[in-house]
């Protein structure tokens, strides 16, 4: 729909980042230590925090994957990369909730804030879809902190690739959730991307702090601006819509921060208020794309 | 006839600002005032979407269902605030959702039922409807089913027996539509061209609107996000004016001579300003409010920072915290209707119910 104007709906507004190279090199750094610590596998710590086992799908969308499913096919470096962010999480929440501030190291220390470079790229009215959109803008972080072989995709062709491949319809059901997860995956290997259950905006706070201060992958939400939790977000009171943006940053107030393709602004949001939006999506679990 | 008349005299030309409004410094703040809170009505395990009031009704949207298997509202309800005897007063037609605002004037209640287009930023459809709390009859304001219509939601607003809203013509331009309840006569509002109205605000003669047309970031921005400087329109002579020349304007409100908004602050902040609806000094009142209401005398909005509702009385230039019972977070949809405010915490905070609760802020008046 309107493809030929989706490239003019592509900004070239940066937004913040910090010491990118260095969190870089740190991201990678962390990882292959925590990797070697950690072979000695955590699958039901896997499993528990996969969310998709328990839910179905909604929308007229397939049913989320079990969490064997998102993994099919997976390297063991892969699952290894995957277990030590688990443990890096583990690890970050417990020391958030004993009080240890502003650094936290693991022992590769969590910058109390980090903003990576991403660049927003608006939905706007002549485009359709927030989920490739938020695609296109994680696409840009990777390509800025690790480089090709990742160009980014055009909006256009990740709209017509995901339509093609059953993940995203704008006239059915939008973005797949689990299909979002699949795009991340196509067009960059640094990160695995699944489906990550969360219980809490701390869950929210804490898996994205880790994601981005170690190593600058993006977290992508998707969830409902109305719902048993009323209208968690200031930008979007009083509209019943549903919607995905990614975090690029976080604080050490509790906030992260969101490039959001319906605004032409970045904005922050508590970790609490990020939760009750995905909460407010009945037919879905409450999970973040991480 | 008078009014539309004086309509085309007016030819659409922008009278000079009236003057340069001059910003003020932020209010100070007060010590918070402790309120009690009644509960007015019980709703059961479901959601309340919005909250409007008019006379001495109240009205809200909701859903048939539990709202822990559902997010979509499809029920409007209303009651009258001194008897509370609810009724259902609409239900979706077209299965929609009913979420929207829902403006009383006299005995007539508009609403918005619309479908979004999988997640996008479309409409799959919407329908801007009137209903007669009284009688029942129904009077369909606007729709847009197909084409350029279904990518702007219409605001609207209606008081003094006038509704108005936004909409894009088939030309793809947007345009300010009044309706009047007694006449039963709409009409498109004439303005300039160059002009692109949102988020009218009705009242008496008196329509305040967002002239997106000065934002610089306009064509990347959809219908949620759309800024721009504030304008008032005078129905009785046509005569246009801006109340605030800045571009960031967004969501005002009107009454008793009051107008409220929110607008982007040089940090990047959203901040809450008040002017006079006749023009004058633009008072910045405070950062970060969510939906400020206003019934001329006093300002009421929710401070995503502290959690807490927070006023002004205009004229004090003082800001206070109303802590409400012992609540920490009072993040709810509300409604101020007279001297009260009318509040619905979400069920997810409240025990897996709603509650329409009150509190009276005669003493928040008298106090400051």
């Amino acid at each position: 729909m309107q493809a030929g104007s989706c490239v003019q709906c592509q900004s070239s507004t940066d937004l913040h980042f910090v010491k990118e190279a260095d969190m870089a090199f740190v991201g990678r750094r962390r990882i292959a230590q925590t990797m070697a610590a950690l072979m000695g596998a955590l699958v039901l710590a896997l499993a528990a925090n996969a969310g998709g086992a328990a839910a179905s799908g909604g929308g007229g969308q397939p049913s989320e994957p079990t969490f064997a499913q998102q993994t099919a096919g997976w390297t063991p470096a892969q699952i290894a990369a995957y277990s030590a962010k688990l443990q890096a999480v583990h690890d970050f929440a417990k020391a958030r909730a004993s009080g240890i501030t502003p650094d936290i190291c693991l022992p590769t220390c969590v910058p109390p804030s980090h903003y990576s470079r991403m660049t927003i790229v608006w939905e706007g009215s002549a485009d359709c879809a927030c989920g490739p959109a938020t695609a296109v803008e994680t696409f840009t972080t990777f390509n800025y902190y690790y480089g090709k072989p990742n160009p980014v995709p055009s909006l256009n062709a990740t709209i017509t690739e995901m339509q093609n491949k059953g993940w995203y319809n704008c006239a059915t059901g939008g973005t797949w959730r689990t299909g979002l997860m699949y795009e991340l995956n196509l067009h960059q290997t640094a990160n695995v991307y699944v489906l990550g259950a969360i219980y809490s905006g701390t869950d929210v706070y804490n898996d994205t702090a880790i994601d981005i201060g170690l190593a600058n992958f993006p977290v992508t939400y998707d969830g409902e601006t109305y719902g048993k939790y009323g209208y968690p977000l200031d930008n979007y009171q009083g509209v019943d819509w549903g919607h995905y943006f990614p975090a690029y940053g976080y604080d050490q107030y509790g906030w992260v921060y969101v490039a959001d393709p319906h605004y032409a602004y970045n904005h922050k949001y508590t970790g609490t208020a990020v939760y009750e939006f995905i909460a407010n999506f009945p037919k879905l679990s409450p999970q973040v794309v991480w | 006839m008078f009014v539309l008349v004086a309509l085309l005299d007016a030819c659409g030309q922008t009278a000079p600002s009236s003057a340069s409004p001059t910003a003020s410094a932020p209010a100070a703040t007060a010590s918070p005032i402790q309120l009690s809170v009644q509960a007015w009505l019980g709703l059961g395990p479901h959601g309340v979407g919005n909250l409007g009031c008019g006379g001495t009704e109240i009205a809200w949207t909701t859903d048939s269902q539990p709202i822990a298997q559902t997010s979509k509202n499809d029920t409007i309800g209303i009651s009258n605030q001194i008897s509370p005897h609810p009724k259902v007063l609409a239900i979706s037609r077209h299965g929609g959702t009913l979420t929207d605002a829902v403006p009383i004037s006299g005995s007539w209640l508009v609403n918005l039922e619309y479908l979004q287009q999988g997640q996008s930023d479309l409409a799959a459809f919407w329908y801007l409807e009137a209903v007669n709390w009284e009688t029942g009859a129904v009077v369909d304001l606007a729709q847009a089913t197909s084409g350029v219509g279904l990518t702007e939601l219409p605001w609207y607003d209606a008081a003094d027996g006038r509704a108005v809203w936004n909409q894009v013509d088939a030309s793809g331009k947007e345009t300010l539509r009044l309706y009047d309840f007694s006449t039963g006569l709409s009409k498109t509002l004439i303005l300039p061209a160059d002009m692109s109205p949102f988020e009218p605000a009705i009242s008496g003669s008196t329509i305040v609107f967002v002239d997106n047309s000065t934002d610089p970031g306009r064509s990347q921005e959809n219908f949620l996000g759309r800024h721009g400087s504030l304008r008032r329109y005078d129905l009785l002579t046509g005569r246009i004016d801006t109340l605030d020349a800045d571009p960031t304007a967004f969501r005002p409100q009107i009454d008793n001579g009051q107008v409220v908004w929110t607008a982007i602050g040089s940090s990047g902040n959203t901040m809450l300003a008040a002017t006079p609806v006749v023009g004058g000094p633009i008072v910045t009142i405070a950062s970060d409010p969510v939906a400020p209401q206003t019934n001329g005398s006093i300002v009421v909005w929710y401070d995503s920072s502290t959690l807490h509702f927070m006023a002004m009385v205009f004229g004090s230039g003082r800001v206070v915290q109303l802590q409400v019972a012992a609540l920490t977070d009072v993040r709810s949809v509300f409604a101020l209707c007279g001297s009260e405010l009318y509040f619905a915490l979400p069920p997810a905070e409240d025990g897996g119910n709603s509650t329409i609760r009150r509190v009276d802020l005669s003493l928040v008046t008298a106090s400051i």
